[in-house]
């Protein structure tokens, strides 16, 4: 499998054709509707003093998402923003900070960022939550962050989002060992008959 | 030959034997893995000239000699390679350039010297003002 990475950590991330040209940075990672892939980036310049840029790179056109560089074929391959996020506003605003219920009815927490797996799949596996008292147990004060792996099928509403149940077995503290975790956690459902 | 040695080789006319100066850098193209123009930088007056690499007559170990000093009429993009950075194209770091190797007869290159090691000249893809791009080994 390849590198996990936070759609947050992905801010600033320099964009870099294959010709080795940087011809901009990532501002923000847009998702699908059903949060299950990527299918953007906004833009900005790069450099202290640039803005954020009219053009936007959609998933179509990158060559492999890596850990210090989003790879494009070229500068061509970016489109106006309108083309990549008709309806970003809204889908943001839905994953972030939404709530995260399992499929017994019982809230685990709220999204605090997106999982996705690198190389040019750009697949979403799992969220990074602020996780409730159902999921890991304590005083309140120590508000606790953890990995949860995102099921097969997985509805997203306005406000909230469910995971399978047994999804919340495979939580993780950091990104290392949730690749593990995400790893058996889908063993796991190929084993398992439907 | 690196690099590192060319670079600083007094560069003389071979009809005069006439120092125009030193060779500052060479001028890599990545696509085709060849060295196309070296950068001249005069003793005194401290111009930079741009030879193509066909007005070379030969490339030895203390002397650069030159047929003509004319230079070309179109002047390609300079990008330094040590010290650039090494990208693979699944957009992962791979260090910096440390030196090149490449062949004094042709201007082949032959390596791209990293401190994680040496990369091929066929791995190259691109060279940009970012990065040098290659690919995954």
């Amino acid at each position: 499998m390849n590198e996990l990475m936070a759609a947050r950590s992905l801010t600033t991330l320099p964009v870099v054709t294959l010709g080795g040209d940087a011809v901009a940075q990532i501002k923000d990672t847009v998702f699908d509707a059903a949060a299950g892939r990527v299918t953007g980036f906004t833009l900005s310049g790069r450099g202290l003093l640039s803005g954020p840029l009219k053009q936007s790179l959609p998933w179509t056109a990158v060559h492999s998402l890596g850990h210090d560089a989003v790879m494009i074929r070229d500068a061509l391959a970016l489109r106006e923003t309108s083309v990549v996020v008709a309806r970003r506003e809204a889908q943001q605003g839905r994953v972030l900070h939404a709530k995260v219920l399992t499929d017994e009815g019982t809230e685990v927490g709220t999204v605090l960022d997106v999982i996705v797996e690198g190389g040019t799949s750009g697949r979403v596996v799992g969220f990074r939550i602020a996780a409730g008292k159902a999921l890991v147990q304590g005083s309140r004060r120590r508000r606790h962050r953890v990995y949860v792996p995102r099921g097969e099928t997985l509805a997203v509403s306005g406000r909230a989002l469910v995971i399978p149940a047994d999804a919340t077995r495979y939580v993780a503290d950091d990104l290392p060992a949730f690749v593990a975790r995400v790893g058996a956690f889908h063993d796991e459902r190929k084993g398992t008959p439907p | 030959m690196l690099f590192s040695q060319a670079r600083g080789l007094p560069v003389l006319t071979l009809t005069e034997a006439e120092e125009i100066g030193v060779l500052r850098s060479l001028t890599v193209d990545a696509a085709s893995g060849v060295v196309t123009h070296v950068r001249v930088r005069g003793r005194h007056s401290r111009k930079e000239t741009v030879l193509p690499w066909g007005a070379l007559h030969a490339l030895g170990p203390d002397a650069v000699l030159v047929r003509s000093a004319a230079a070309p009429a179109e002047v390609p993009a300079h990008h330094e390679l040590p010290g650039l950075r090494i990208l693979a194209e699944t957009g992962y770091e791979l260090g910096t350039v440390k030196d090149v190797a490449f062949e004094p007869e042709t201007g082949r290159v032959e390596a791209v010297v990293s401190a994680h090691g040496e990369v091929p000249a066929d791995r190259l893809l691109g060279l940009g003002d970012y990065a040098l791009v290659v690919r995954a080994g």
